[in-house]
């Protein structure tokens, strides 16, 4: 006899749930069946133990929470400007990407093509949901210590790396937090051994300013010529504290195998505890390990220093 | 004042408005957090972090779920978080925790007309429960100890109300599966 069918209709029955038909069908089952007879009576005995569980709660509760209460939020805004539209005068670009500091180390990736700086991204081509992709070595890694080789090993057990270990919050179950993804930007950092994957809240000056710092002040090393970085030196000037005061920023490090390989925060695809990106891998790559930097706003729900998934799509 | 009204007063600030809610959500928000982090000590934790960021995010909230929903959609997220960050220190190297994952036993007070038994069997469900998955704790908990609906428990988990019954009785089932081998243990 198959039983299994009716594991279900036993727990929807604890739940009030059945229609009439199934609550018949499992009766006339529970009448031949002595196993599942046995087993739902114990179900029936654990859920009303446990629907009659009660707690205390601490009288002093109330209390500590009225008297930590912060300052409430203002509501989020709605369509403001966002003055980084200064950022690139070229309209139609929705990243501005600086090729920097090519490391010509990449063995597993086509050898040759030229690390020309990534067009606008597009996500063309972009299907199914992936975690990562061997052809594009490990993107990221929140929690390593050490840099990532590109490796077409197993990333199968990648995900339990991306450890959640900040604690925003979207207002509003259900949906994503509102992102202005317009005003995301790519940026190219020089690709070092010491970067650490991840995305971060970052939700004050002095919290920017030690961030940035990861990623040097003289990154742009084309020709063999360093020289500050403009587009970090613009980003701290332009997030202001008046900045901060509503608004965080999102700011997502990826490293790849390739120089080619372009991402974007997917549009919808900031939650609570995790950012989608998309990636877009072209046939043939650069021979170079790269280093990203996505920033994008994002609203005060996040604290500054709140750490998030990252999951890749392409 | 009905709740709709304390919403829209606590959104606007009125801090005595928010304390009516906080009276009438306390408990249930601290025992969900007690079920799921199975420690008395983090279930006030994570209740004084929800009311905190309720407070905050009142403004935002656009009443799209229900409050209720909202809140132990909250609670959820944060006793998650908190489990995760303890396991992570301890330096546990599954982030899912097997059925039957070991977490402090949960403590349920037990009200004096209860029988022997009934005291023993909730004991042991309590127990069950800090073992269980967190993906089948957290849909039991909703339902058994704060009695959401299946639609109510796939808004808060952002399942289909089809997903919610299959995991509860899937949840269910592992926690007989449980109190089982407990009891063989014991």
């Amino acid at each position: 006899m198959d039983c299994d069918k009716y594991l279900e209709l036993m727990s929807a029955a604890l739940d009030g749930e059945l229609t009439a038909e199934e609550r018949r069908a499992l009766d006339s089952h529970l009448a031949v069946c002595p196993e599942c007879a046995a087993l739902f009576r114990t179900l029936s005995e654990n859920t009303k133990a446990m629907r009659e569980l009660d707690c205390e709660v601490p009288a002093d509760l109330k209390g500590r929470i009225m008297s930590s209460l912060p300052r409430q939020e203002t509501p989020a805004r709605q369509g403001k400007v966002i003055p980084w539209k200064r950022w690139v005068p070229v309209a139609a670009a929705a990243c501005l990407v600086l090729v920097v500091s090519l490391l010509p180390m990449d063995k597993f990736l086509p050898s040759g093509g030229n690390s020309a700086p990534m067009s606008s991204a597009e996500s063309a081509g972009v299907d199914g949901s992936v975690r990562t992709d061997a052809a594009y070595g490990e993107v990221a890694n929140s929690t390593a210590e050490a840099p990532q080789q590109p490796t077409s090993a197993d990333n199968s057990g990648m995900s339990s790396e991306y450890v959640v270990v900040g604690t925003p919050e979207s207002a509003d179950p259900g949906e994503a937090v509102s992102c202005s993804f317009e005003n995301q930007r790519q940026i190219r950092v020089g690709y070092s051994d010491d970067l650490v994957a991840e995305a971060r809240i970052v939700g004050s000056t002095e919290s920017l300013a030690a961030y940035l710092s990861q990623f040097g002040t003289d990154s742009w090393t084309e020709q063999g010529t360093p020289v500050p970085n403009a587009e970090l030196e613009t980003l701290k000037e332009l997030c202001t504290e008046e900045f901060f005061q509503t608004r965080r920023l999102l700011c997502v490090v990826v490293v790849s195998g390739s120089g080619s390989n372009r991402y974007e925060l997917a549009p919808q695809g900031l939650y609570r505890d995790s950012v989608t990106i998309l990636a877009t891998i072209p046939e043939v790559g650069t021979c170079d390990m790269a280093a990203w930097l996505l920033v994008a706003e994002v609203d005060t729900l996040f604290d500054d220093g709140d750490t998030l998934e990252i999951e890749f799509v392409r | 004042l009905d709740e709709q009204k304390l919403i829209t007063l606590a959104q606007q600030g009125d801090q005595s408005a928010f304390e009516q809610l906080l009276e009438r959500y306390e408990k249930p928000v601290y025992h969900q957090a007690l079920r799921l982090t199975g420690n008395p000590e983090d279930a006030a934790d994570v209740t004084q972090e929800v009311f905190i960021k309720v407070w905050r995010s009142l403004p935002s909230f656009r009443r799209e779920s229900g409050f209720s929903t909202w809140l132990h959609r909250l609670t959820d997220n944060a006793a998650i978080d908190l489990i995760r960050r303890e396991k992570k220190r301890r330096g546990d190297s599954s982030l899912d925790d097997e059925e039957g994952g070991a977490l402090p036993p949960a403590d349920p007070a037990p009200t004096p007309q209860q029988t022997v038994e009934q005291k023993e069997l909730q004991q042991a469900v309590a127990d069950g429960l800090a073992q269980l998955s967190e993906e089948h704790r957290q849909v039991l908990v909703m339902r058994e100890i704060n009695g959401l609906s299946y639609e109510e428990i796939g808004q808060a988990l952002d399942l289909s109300p089809g997903t919610v019954k299959s995991r509860l009785a899937r949840a269910r089932i592992s926690l007989a599966k449980i109190l089982q081998k407990n009891r063989e243990l014991f």
